[in-house]
């Protein structure tokens, strides 16, 4: 019994340590965010502020330069969304929809299709770059957030798809033939019968696309609209704005705020998250 | 009549699952189709309900040929194994969803659920969803699912696998009751022959996508067609001899060893056989006795053996001894056990016996 609990107190204290190794550079980077530029320069990086100051957030929000505009992150924060909220609704509402066809009326090509898929999720994505540019001019959407979107949408389809198509496997047939004896058509079991089965995998792959869309700093600064860049791309253009002197504080104010959302999405969509990951397709 | 099947095949690729399937069955009847796992029935049931297409031959419903028509319209509803009830949806959709997708009306869709619902005894499940019931209360929603439109024939894929037994005997008779209620035909799919001989008015006995037999279940248990039929059908499975046709007298008897029987009240199914025909003698284990009153004819072996072994089944004892080199079974009351040191008697009653060419397996 004694043992038992040195261990415990053991165990306890090694995951202390390691959550205070891999907290320590968030802990530095809140205090310095609320540090007078001054200070910031002043004082030792772990101490926490004399004058607490809102300053850097504010100025990080709508007054940072990045390039020659200086109106902070704050547009680009809000086109983020403009790309990401259309780009995740369609891509998670097709994968659904192909996931959907492959799980449950299956064909000849249906494999293969889905071996492809996998492929072509897994080239690195530099090498898109170039027939993507192209694609973009020929439709003429280069550098506006409709080709963005589409980017994201093409992109998103393989890994919803195969979210859903996984899902969709384990649920029993019998079900899509018990829709089509009762007369339902192809839509109507997908939407009456099928979808909503499927919340639990459908926040799954939100988080998943959202993530990837919002974290996505190569074709943000590829084909980023100027002045309505997607976050990421903003954020190191801020960052990396070399006129005059560097404002840490501001500058980590714009990181910390740009991290917000993801953070955010899976406190409140974790339980969730984990449970679509985990749980078999069906119970009774 | 109600269905017809007409020379259906289907193949899967290069596997044939149905061969030349002819069944036809009036508006009332109740069919079961009888085999083992991987015989093909389920194929069968699905080919009528239109959720396989078939390779060859016709389906006729009513009268109508439905072949090449969608599930939705051949006026058939299934029942499902799995009962397949839509989870997300409560009792009450789940029973008018048909409904629905046809385009009735809201008000028309209630009248028919509750219609269903009371028949069925579920009125009070109608806000629940499928997790929420039992077993035998979700096999009586699917019911309901099927009942509510009405169809020509009902549908069954095997919908009593998954109950216990006690609510198994319980729903097969309501089965019984709902069909003699409607009057509609029923096609039935199970392995269970106790299922098929206590439920069928016709069953076809399925083996390598051929029906071995189509009959009623009296005919099926009483004069099987070939020996698979024979074996397959009986709870007790069913003697065989080897034994050959001997004439005596110009009239067909049949020898086992040394055992001769006459043949006179055999019913041959074409012609006579021949002298020294190789045949296989089928003789169920009720009808082997222990006393001469209970012969019902003249035709019959007698022998003394010893007792090899029995298997206590409840009322009934299944004793075992050697004849002619075979083990055979006969059923005995286990309030009467066979004395296991000394000889007893026994008969070999042949009246219900089955006759079998012993190469082509076929009743002679």
């Amino acid at each position: 019994m004694r043992r038992h609990a040195h261990r415990t107190a053991l165990l306890y204290g090694a995951l202390f340590v390691c959550a205070l190794y891999f907290l320590s550079p968030l802990y530095v980077m809140l205090v310095a965010s609320f540090k007078t530029l001054a200070e910031v320069r002043g004082s030792s990086i772990v101490s926490l502020p004399e004058v607490w100051t809102i300053q850097p957030w504010i100025k990080a929000w709508s007054e940072a330069c990045s390039g020659l505009e200086c109106n902070g992150i704050r547009p680009y924060f809000i086109a983020t969304f403009e790309i990401a909220i259309p780009a995740v609704a369609l891509s998670v509402l097709l994968g659904a929809l192909n996931g959907y066809v492959m799980a449950k009326w299956r064909s000849r090509f249906a494999d293969l299709i889905f071996t492809l898929l996998l492929i072509g999720s897994f080239v690195p994505l530099q090498l898109y770059l170039i027939p993507l540019a192209i694609t973009l001019r020929e439709l003429n959407i280069y550098g506006t957030t409709a080709g963005l979107v589409l980017i994201h949408t093409v992109y998103g389809i393989p890994l919803t798809t195969m979210l859903f198509r996984n899902f969709y496997v384990a649920l029993p047939d019998e079900l899509v033939r018990a829709a089509i004896m009762d007369g339902a058509g192809f839509f109507k079991i997908f939407f009456s019968v099928i979808l909503p089965l499927s919340p639990a995998i459908a926040i799954v792959a939100v988080i998943l696309v959202f993530s990837g869309i919002y974290n996505d700093f190569l074709f943000a600064l590829t084909f980023g609209e100027t002045g309505k860049r997607p976050i990421m791309a903003a954020v190191q253009n801020i960052v990396a704005s070399s006129y005059g002197i560097k404002e840490y504080n501001v500058n980590i104010a714009a990181v910390m705020i740009s991290a917000l959302p993801t953070l955010l999405l899976f406190l409140v969509a974790g339980r969730f998250f984990v449970r679509g990951l985990t749980q078999g397709a069906l119970k009774g | 009549m109600s269905l017809k099947l007409t020379s259906l095949a289907k193949s899967f690729g290069p596997v044939e699952v149905l061969r030349d399937i002819n069944i036809e069955i009036e508006r009332g009847d109740f069919l079961v189709l009888l085999g083992s796992s991987g015989c093909g029935k389920t194929t069968l049931l699905n080919c009528v309900a239109g959720l396989e297409e078939t390779t060859a031959g016709r389906i006729e419903i009513n009268g109508r040929d439905v072949t090449q028509i969608d599930p939705s319209d051949r006026n058939v509803a299934m029942v499902f194994q799995s009962y397949a009830l839509y989870p997300t949806m409560k009792v009450a959709r789940n029973i008018s969803f048909g409904l629905e997708c046809q385009g009735v009306s809201r008000a028309e869709r209630r009248r028919a659920v509750a219609r269903v619902a009371g028949l069925l005894q579920i009125a009070d499940l109608l806000d629940r969803k499928p997790s929420q019931l039992s077993g035998g209360q979700r096999q009586r929603v699917a019911i309901g699912r099927a009942l509510v439109r009405d169809p020509e024939i009902f549908l069954l894929d095997e919908p009593m696998s998954n109950l216990d037994v006690k609510l198994r005997n319980q729903m097969r008779q309501e089965l019984r009751e709902l069909h003699g209620q409607l009057g509609a035909t029923f096609v039935l799919v199970t392995h269970d022959q106790i299922e098929a001989m206590t439920m069928a008015t016709k069953v076809a006995v399925l083996d390598g996508g051929r029906v071995q037999q189509f009959g009623t279940p009296h005919d099926i248990y009483h004069t099987p067609r070939n020996r698979f039929v024979a074996e397959f059908v009986g709870l007790n499975k069913m003697n065989f001899l080897a034994g050959r046709i001997v004439f005596r007298g110009g009239a067909p008897a049949v020898a086992v060893g040394d055992h001769v029987a006459p043949l006179a009240h055999y019913a041959f199914t074409e012609g006579s056989p021949e002298e020294g025909q190789r045949v296989l003698l089928g003789i169920r284990p009720e009808n082997i006795y222990r006393s001469r009153d209970r012969l019902e004819g003249g035709a019959y072996f007698r022998a003394e053996r010893n007792v090899l072994r029995n298997d206590m089944t409840g009322g009934d004892l299944q004793v075992w001894f050697e004849f002619e080199g075979q083990m055979i079974a006969c059923r005995v009351r286990s309030s009467r056990p066979p004395d296991l040191e000394e000889r007893n008697t026994f008969f070999l009653d042949l009246q219900n016996a089955s006759l079998f060419d012993a190469a082509t397996e076929k009743r002679l």
